[in-house]
């Protein structure tokens, strides 16, 4: 309680008071963080939590049972709130944008260490930043498809008709592998809760841009999904403005 | 072993889902396809109750070891299998026995467990219409 009050107090000009010392308070400021590790360290070790796991673990393999039950519970959950198969459709998005805007930080992470560029702290300028539309597109394809569903993307397209517009295609989506849409929501596909990730994604890198998912059958691939992502004219400009002269 | 038709019946006797593997084969009507699956679904458990204590064994009561199994007539054989929560699969077969048809059971159990039961749109004890679940039955036969 006091500690929060310190932190208001200690940020910013006050205009009833004018310009203050800061110095006494940062000190207290720094006893009250380190009373707060020590609070976390005797947390921790009573209970192990997700967050005493490293971060750069090489496998983090889940349970696919348990994943589609979590899954068809959160659409099923979704549904129940929503009115039509549009709303349904954007509640998983907005789902998983949440997820991919953290994601992209976490899957550069662990690339970077995979690659070594942050096992030593020296080094740390190496990691990378995606800038251009087709790599980080490369990225998701690859790397960020691979972290989610432990395989690549099965095609990353660009539109012929729309300069704006970009595929990837998934032939068997893991997590609605095990759905089957029933005739009343026609044009739903589940995997729009993955559109959402890579939405997230997309943004969080500075590419503004919409995802969907549509279900195109196939003989043999029943399932296959494409990922339509449109992005934001200024995208494009930028692109054209800083690569092409 | 030819395979001609399944049947999934819910707890309560009622058919949930139709499937037909063979072409050309006589058609029951929807009436009468019901009335089938509701009947094995009381001989089945009348057979479970007249099974003599004695030769009961210390399984639970609902499991297959205790009621029907197989109905057999001149061309063809109807064949019982139970789970544990009290679905059953009723399979309608030729040139077959029990434990190859036990094998096949396993499969559709595992299937319907997949494809049916991992569904957020499947309700449970309500009918099946799932593309997916008879692509991968059809596959299993």
């Amino acid at each position: 309680m006091s500690s929060s009050r310190l932190l208001v107090s200690g940020v910013g000009y006050d205009p009833a008071v004018g310009p203050q010392s800061t110095g006494p308070q940062v000190q207290q400021l720094a006893t009250s963080t380190s009373s707060l590790k020590r609070q976390f360290s005797a947390s921790g070790g009573a209970h192990s939590s997700i967050f005493d796991k490293n971060l750069h673990r090489a496998k983090h393999d889940i349970s696919l049972s348990s994943l589609c039950y979590l899954f068809g519970e959160i659409v099923s959950w979704c549904d129940s709130k929503s009115r039509g198969v549009q709303q349904l459709e954007s509640r998983l998005n907005n789902l998983g944008y949440s997820i991919g805007i953290k994601y992209l930080e976490l899957t550069s992470l662990r690339e970077n260490f995979a690659s070594g560029n942050i096992s030593s702290s020296s080094k740390s300028h190496a990691t990378k930043r995606e800038v251009r539309i087709l790599e980080i597109l490369q990225f998701i394809n690859s790397s960020v498809w691979k972290g989610l569903f432990g395989k690549m993307a099965d095609k990353l397209e660009k539109s012929q008709d729309l300069a704006n517009q970009y595929m990837i295609t998934d032939n068997l989506p893991l997590i609605s592998k095990y759905i089957s849409v029933p005739k009343e929501f026609q044009h739903l596909n589940c995997a729009a809760f993955v559109a959402g990730i890579v939405e997230g994604i997309l943004d969080s890198a500075y590419f503004q841009a919409n995802v969907s998912a549509h279900s195109f059958p196939e003989p043999g691939l029943p399932l296959k999904t494409v990922f339509v992502i449109n992005f934001d004219d200024k995208v494009i400009k930028r692109e054209s403005m800083r690569f092409e002269r | 072993m030819q395979i001609y038709t399944l049947y999934i019946l819910n707890k309560s006797g009622g058919l949930v889902y139709h499937n037909d593997f063979q072409p050309g084969l006589l058609q029951l009507t929807t009436n009468e396809s019901l009335v089938m699956a509701s009947t094995i679904h009381s001989i089945h458990a009348i057979s479970s109750k007249i099974t003599p204590a004695n030769a009961k064994t210390n399984d639970l009561y609902n499991n297959n070891k205790s009621g029907l199994r197989i109905i057999e007539t001149e061309n063809f054989q109807i064949y019982v299998y139970q789970t544990i929560t009290g679905v059953k699969f009723i399979g309608f077969a030729n040139d077959t026995n029990l434990a190859e048809m036990e094998v096949w059971f396993k499969k559709v159990y595992l299937c319907y467990s997949d494809y049916v039961m991992k569904n957020p749109f499947q309700q449970l004890d309500m009918p099946i219409k799932n593309d997916n679940f008879d692509r991968i039955v059809r596959q299993t036969v």
